[in-house]
């Protein structure tokens, strides 16, 4: 009897535990989850705060989505992603919305929480200063070049009227 | 005579700044028309089903 | 048929002059690749710079050479030109494409190339498989091709900067699909073009940077990003500086700022030069205008009537925000999307699919930086059409003569009528190839014609087909299509004839 118990209670404590759907997911199969409570994960790249709330953009394997949320859950987040920074990950539940009729029918989900799971960090992007020394330098011949030409050209003009060469 | 001729371009420049100023607020206008015209539209959509 | 007519066989010298003149235009890009440093210093993107350089050198020793050895100072002709602009618009992408390339950013060459072509041709299609970690040095040089190709064009920026002859000026003009009338010299039209640019740029760049801080964006980002969005609305680009295209902002603002820029930008400069001249009146009385405003209402409208019907918009605000937004967007052929690429494959009726897709073949007005068949030649088509039935009905001697309203009232001649009609049938031609080719690699039938239709008309909207797992047959194909569109077909015609005539005659 107790077993039984036992058996149905991890039964039950499974069943509705949902695996993170995945951005591509959500956004494939749209139908599937609209107006549903899912959980999300995903990499920063944007954040607007807007009074007591904020639009929290997140990105994920080439899909992006708006998570809209408290303003304190956005100010937890300390990096956004962009060409030097990684953003924070954040993770969280909340509800899918294939066209939020309270946002203009946009597809965003309404975050019931949101955490920051792994803080971002800053990307170096040290610049290669042979790669830059040489470059500039074939630039400057390339214009020096450019000019010459169009120089001796000028003076040619003058000397040898058209079409005689 | 002098300051008159100064006076006769001034004039001239700022009717041609004038023209340019409400031609850009024309075209923009016509953008807000737009808009409202859709806006109407879509409110329309939605009494009449 | 080809021997039928008496056509001069090509002659190096023809090789010389179109060679020659696309050393100007390999100088106009090496100067363009310079500009993006700025802001790579301004980012401290450091790293970026030497890419641009690269690419400016090439520019500038491939300009170098074509000057020395094919200078020429005999006359282009028309077919000159339009070979010329063909081939120009090829061969600045293909230049423009070695920063990016070089940046890593896009996943193979041809990418790179892809994402230059869409750039200068005003599309807006992309191939960036991760915008929003992009370098803004790179990301901004996107949209300022789209703004030098597209907005002002690229064959205008070289007359005006290093100017040249008047009759090759005017026939290189009208190889880029510009017609003259703005200004009797070429070189001032050139002018007034970057000029009123210019200033529908910081207009559009106001516009955005005040919708952007009104909805919570800091000042920095909000003045970046709409400097980008203006350049971008106004050439009718549609590339945007994040992945989500405007959805990224959530704004109703930001996206009516979109619209203010994407309908100026799909005006036509003479008509900009009329009404910012003072003639006011130009600006409904324009037969383009009238055409342009019908179809977007009423497709708006049929778009947004199906949206609501199909329980997919339930509001006012989200059928505005959404249909007709799209529509804005793909009549004006600029490509902001507030949908995700994704849902209008798998969400969106047939039906709104097809009207868009008709919305974005028919385009924008005729020498605006809008693609598409254009505004003048459906409303000639059109007008002929009425003429044509008024015909029928009349007795025998009555005579049918149609006019229209294009700045000056213009007859409707059979000239206009047949030139019309010849340009929409290629077009059409390309449509069908570019859809079945789309269809052959496993799409379906109304998401090929929009994607199609999205690449001829320069549009880029998107229903996820374009993506870098497209297969390189087909991001050759949608290039192909993207330039031939931009060209209004007839220069590809052109170039296609001049190389047929190398092959058959030789070149003498």
């Amino acid at each position: 009897m107790k077993r039984a118990v036992l058996v149905i209670l991890l039964l039950l404590l499974l069943a509705p535990s949902a695996r993170a759907e995945t951005l591509r997911e959500l956004l494939d199969e749209p139908a599937s989850y609209d107006g549903r409570q899912v959980s999300f994960r995903g990499e920063v790249i944007g954040v607007i705060i807007k009074g007591d709330h904020a639009w929290v953009n997140i990105f994920d394997n080439g899909s992006a989505i708006g998570v809209w949320c408290r303003a304190e859950e956005a100010r937890e987040i300390s990096f956004i992603g962009d060409y030097t920074h990684r953003g924070d990950i954040v993770a969280g539940t909340g509800i899918f919305h294939l066209a939020c009729a309270e946002h203009g029918g946009d597809v965003d989900i309404h975050a019931i929480s949101l955490t920051v799971s792994e803080k971002g960090h800053v990307i170096e992007r040290p610049m290669d200063v042979l790669l830059f020394s040489v470059s500039a330098l074939i630039a400057l011949a390339a214009v020096l070049l450019s000019f010459y030409l169009w120089h001796l050209r000028k003076e040619r003009r003058k000397r040898v009227p058209w079409p005689f060469y | 005579m002098i300051v008159g001729l100064r006076e006769f371009s001034l004039r001239e420049f700022l009717k041609k700044n004038l023209d340019l100023i409400t031609g850009i607020f024309a075209e923009i206008g016509l953008t807000v028309l737009v808009m409202l015209l859709s806006f109407a539209l879509c409110l329309l959509i939605l009494i009449f089903s | 048929m080809w021997g039928a007519m008496v056509l001069t066989p090509l002659t190096k010298e023809d090789l010389r002059i179109v060679g020659f003149n696309l050393s100007r235009i390999s100088y106009v890009t090496g100067f363009v690749l310079f500009l993006p440093i700025i802001v790579a210093i301004f980012f401290n993107e450091f790293d970026n710079i030497p890419y641009f350089l690269i690419g400016s050198a090439i520019s500038f020793i491939l300009g170098s050479i074509l000057y020395h050895f094919l200078y020429t100072q005999a006359e282009m002709e028309l077919k000159h030109a339009l070979v010329m602009a063909a081939v120009a618009w090829l061969f600045a992408p293909l230049l423009a494409s070695i920063p990016i390339w070089l940046s890593g950013s896009m996943a193979s060459p041809l990418d790179a190339c892809f994402e230059s072509i869409s750039g200068f041709t005003g599309t807006g299609l992309t191939l960036a498989p991760d915008i929003d970690h992009m370098s803004r040095s790179i990301n901004f040089l996107r949209h300022f091709l789209q703004f030098m190709g597209d907005g002002i064009g690229i064959i205008v920026i070289s007359l005006s900067i290093l100017g040249r002859t008047e009759m090759s000026s005017v026939l290189a003009f009208k190889g880029e699909a510009k017609e003259v009338g703005i200004r009797p010299s070429i070189v001032r039209t050139s002018r007034i073009i970057i000029g009123i640019g210019v200033m529908f740029l910081a207009i559009g760049t106001a516009l955005f940077t005040v919708a952007g801080i009104q909805e919570g964006l800091d000042p920095g980002q909000a003045f970046f990003d709409g400097l980008n969005h203006a350049m971008t609305g106004y050439a009718t680009g549609g590339f945007t500086v994040h992945s989500q295209s405007l959805l990224y902002y959530h704004s109703l603002w930001v996206e009516v700022a979109a619209i203010v820029i994407m309908i100026i930008g799909a005006l036509n400069f003479n008509l900009h030069y009329a009404v910012l001249g003072g003639r006011r009146s130009e600006i409904l009385r324009n037969l383009e205008v009238r055409v342009l405003l019908f179809l977007m209402v009423a497709f708006g409208f049929l778009v947004s009537s199906n949206l609501f019907s199909s329980g997919l918009y339930p509001t006012a605000e989200s059928l505005f925000r959404k249909g007709f937004f799209q529509v804005i967007s793909a009549q004006t052929t600029t490509g902001f999307q507030t949908v995700p690429p994704v849902h209008l494959m798998l969400v969106w009726p047939v039906f709104s699919i097809l009207i868009l897709s008709l919305a974005m073949l028919l385009g924008g007005s005729a020498n605006s930086t809008s693609g598409g068949i254009k505004m003048l030649r459906v409303g000639v088509l059109f007008k002929s059409l009425v003429n044509e039935i008024k015909r029928s009905l009349l007795p025998r001697s009555a005579v049918v003569v149609g006019s229209f309203h294009h700045v000056e009232e213009t007859p409707l001649s059979d000239k206009i009528i047949r030139g019309s009609a010849v340009i929409a049938m290629g077009y059409l031609i390309l449509f069908m190839m570019g859809t079945m080719l789309t269809v052959l690699h496993g799409y379906g039938l109304e998401d090929s014609m929009f994607e199609t239709a999205s690449a001829l008309g320069n549009v880029g909207l998107s229903c996820g087909i374009t993506s870098p797992s497209m297969s390189p047959l087909l991001k050759v194909t949608y290039m192909f299509l993207m330039w031939a569109g931009k060209l209004e077909v007839i220069a590809v015609f052109v170039l296609i004839g001049f190389i047929l005539l190398a092959l058959r005659r030789g070149i003498k």
